[in-house]
């Protein structure tokens, strides 16, 4: 599904990714955990494309694809989906606009025919569910408003509109309450099959009681440093990342 | 560029055709305004109401200012045809005109209407005189270089009248229809009265078709409400690069009266300067002032506006917003006067602008002046840029680049058209405000 071999990236000249590889397999789910300022947003901003990010080195396949080579909307029509960590607003473009657009946008990219407006309705009412997303806030405009949860639950309904192949959430579960954390994580492992990937980028070990991940994996300081299993995010929650940091530190050659 | 003197000579021809036509003070009138047009003739860049907008080009030698009416290739069985074409809702009353003579009145089935009058202009509704009310404001507005110049040379001028105490139900629609003119700098004229808790719904459609080359319309506008009358008032300007337009708008306003007015410029004019003056001379009144306009490349939109609250207790509000794409000019000229006597004045005013290029050409001078001491007023100007969260958050979502800016636009406009309380006139507006953008 997507493979990334020895990526390096930056903003300017400050090097933020330095030189990160990471396997996902269709029906995965990785955990993606570390410190404060270790590089992970920037990880998930650098494979939607965000442009102020320059990759200066390493490549990213996406299915086989040079994901690199596409634009931000090429990636997304190809099955890349990222949830924000802060959702934008948008007053004056309603969300019913906003998912018509875009949900056509897709379906023409992979040649099929747009949505009636009755196929489009039903579809909305059958995903929204989901997520217990009220009518309103369809009819509003795009975030515009919402509470952080009504937010971070319209990033995982739009998921579900999409049916993207790997979707990357980037820490969506902080500010959340109990009640939203479940909701969404409910919402996420109805969606997951054998077929999707879902990558979790967090900093506690509190999403992973919701949704149990395959790999946890650590970044710090632009690397993955440390890969393991569920339990390796419970040992972080109890002891920090202080020996996660020194473990690094003593593998790197001494100057 | 068009000199004076040859105006003169035309001049000089109408007032000998226009003789036998109209009473004795309309021709006075024209007379006097011409004479005042001819001290200082056409405004230059020196001056600070046009530094940003020259109109040596647009004014060209080729003009010809027609001294008698036009003739008309449209039969009088046409009308109801044409209106269909011109997309006029059928749910309005409403007058076409063509290159300014009144062609056709269309009334939906079962609608009276009794209490609008509709007729020539017979006299002006406002003076350049003095009438010992000092009304130095309104005098300066009509007093301003197109307003004469239209005052003294226009051909074709229609009123419209609503008696004392009485509401008209639908929208009266006004089509300005150009189309079969060449090299004509054509004068035409509206006055709209709205007498003693009169309420009124006016659209004025300015639409040229393709077959106009090299016109340019000076169209001047004076309205009139009396205490406690209500007008809701839409310009909503259609034209094409052949087609350009000076409009000037002076309007008085008695107490508790209200008058809301939407001005929306639509692209591919070459040129369209509003003019709009305000005059707030009765307490207790109320003034909405909102804009749109949408400057393609190589044109010229030119917003100058003054709002003057010359009594106490009055609101004015005013919203203005230009999407300019690459190499368009839009500029907003906006004056808020707060004189002497105006005590309790709230008067707010908002401007802000998206260009679309890195060469496209804003102007914005938003200006405040207060002479009363107990006021409350707010201006603003905000040069907007695509907000690039906003454009990548739906990049993200699978949308493309063009597609994402042209919902961004459409947001940016929406909130000047969300502001249109009917709904049949929001979307009339809405729809040619989408179709514009998508061709923008």
């Amino acid at each position: 599904m997507l493979t990334i071999k020895n990526l390096f990236a930056g903003i300017e000249d400050k090097a933020i990714l330095k030189g990160i590889n990471l396997q996902v397999n269709p029906g995965e789910i990785h955990a993606i955990m570390g410190p404060n300022g270790s590089g992970k947003s920037s990880l998930a901003s650098v494979l939607a494309g965000k442009e102020d990010y320059q990759v200066t080195d390493g490549e990213v396949l996406f299915e086989g694809k040079d994901l690199l080579e596409l634009s931000p909307d090429e990636r997304a029509k190809e099955g890349l989906f990222l949830a924000f960590q802060y959702p934008v607003e948008i007053p004056g473009v309603s969300n019913m606009q906003f998912l018509k657009t875009a949900v056509n946008e897709i379906r023409s990219y992979r040649n099929q025919p747009a949505l009636t407006a009755g196929e489009f309705l039903s579809l909305i009412k059958q995903k929204q569910k989901l997520v217990e997303l009220d009518d309103q806030f369809l009819r509003r405009s795009l975030n515009t408003g919402f509470s952080g949860g009504e937010k971070k639950k319209n990033e995982i309904f739009q998921l579900a509109m999409f049916e993207p192949k790997l979707s990357i959430l980037d820490e969506t579960d902080s500010g959340l309450d109990i009640d939203a954390l479940r909701i969404i994580a409910n919402g996420v492992n109805r969606l997951k099959n054998n077929n999707n990937s879902f990558v979790l980028i967090t900093h506690y070990q509190r999403l992973l009681d919701y949704i149990v991940p395959d790999f946890v994996h650590v970044l710090y300081d632009g690397k993955i440093i440390l890969t393991g299993t569920k339990d390796l995010a419970l040992e972080l929650e109890e002891k920090g990342y202080d020996w996660v940091k020194e473990m690094a530190h003593a593998k790197e050659p001494a100057q | 560029m068009l000199q004076t003197d040859t105006l003169h000579t035309k001049f000089l021809e109408l007032v000998k055709s226009a003789e036998a036509q109209n009473g004795a003070t309309l021709l006075e009138s024209r007379q006097a305004a011409f004479k005042r047009f001819s001290n200082n003739g056409f405004p230059t860049i020196r001056s600070e109401q046009w530094k940003y907008s020259n109109i040596t080009g647009l004014l060209n030698d080729a003009l010809q200012v027609p001294v008698e009416p036009l003739a008309v290739k449209e039969t009088q069985d046409a009308g109801a045809a044409l209106l269909v074409k011109l997309h006029a809702p059928a749910e309005w009353l409403t007058i076409l005109t063509i290159n300014g003579k009144l062609h056709t009145i269309q009334r939906p089935t079962g609608s009276k209407e009794d209490n609008l009058q509709i007729s020539d202009v017979q006299d002006f509704l406002l003076s350049t005189e003095d009438d010992g009310d000092n009304d130095t404001v309104v005098q300066q507005a009509i007093n301003k270089p197109f307003s004469l110049l239209n005052r003294a040379l226009f051909l074709h001028g229609l009123q419209l009248e609503v008696k004392a105490n009485s509401q008209v139900n639908i929208p009266v629609h006004i089509i300005h229809y150009y189309t079969g003119i060449e090299n004509t700098f054509l004068q035409t004229r509206l006055q709209l009265k709205a007498n003693k808790n009169a309420h009124l719904t006016v659209v004025e459609s300015f639409i040229a078709d393709s077959s106009c080359k090299n016109v340019v319309v000076n169209h001047a506008a004076e309205t009139l409400l009396a205490a406690e009358a209500t007008l809701d008032h839409f310009l909503v300007q259609q034209l094409n690069e052949q087609t350009n337009l000076i409009l000037s708008e002076v309007v008085r306003q008695e107490q508790q009266s209200d008058y809301k007015n939407h001005v929306i410029s639509l692209p591919f004019a070459r040129f369209i300067r509003n003019n709009l003056d305000i005059a707030l001379k009765g307490t207790y009144s109320h003034t909405d002032m909102h804009g749109l306009y949408m400057v393609s490349p190589q044109q010229v939109i030119d917003n100058s506006t003054g709002i003057n609250h010359l009594r106490p207790n009055c609101t004015s509000n005013q919203l203005y917003k230009g999407i300019v794409a690459d190499k368009g000019t839009g500029t907003f000229n906006g004056r808020i006067y707060v004189h002497l006597d105006a005590q309790k004045t709230n008067a707010f005013q908002k401007n802000a602008n998206l260009p679309l290029g890195e060469h496209a050409v804003i102007n914005s001078k938003p200006q405040l002046e207060i002479y009363a001491d107990d006021v409350r007023c707010t201006h603003g100007s905000a040069l907007g840029q695509m907000n690039n969260q906003q454009l990548f958050y739906l990049l993200a979502r699978g949308i493309k680049q063009e597609i994402a800016v042209k919902l961004l636009s459409q947001a940016f406009v929406n909130e000047v058209t969300e502001t249109i309380e009917q709904e049949s006139i929001r979307s009339y507006v809405a729809d040619l405000v989408e179709k514009a953008l998508d061709q923008m």
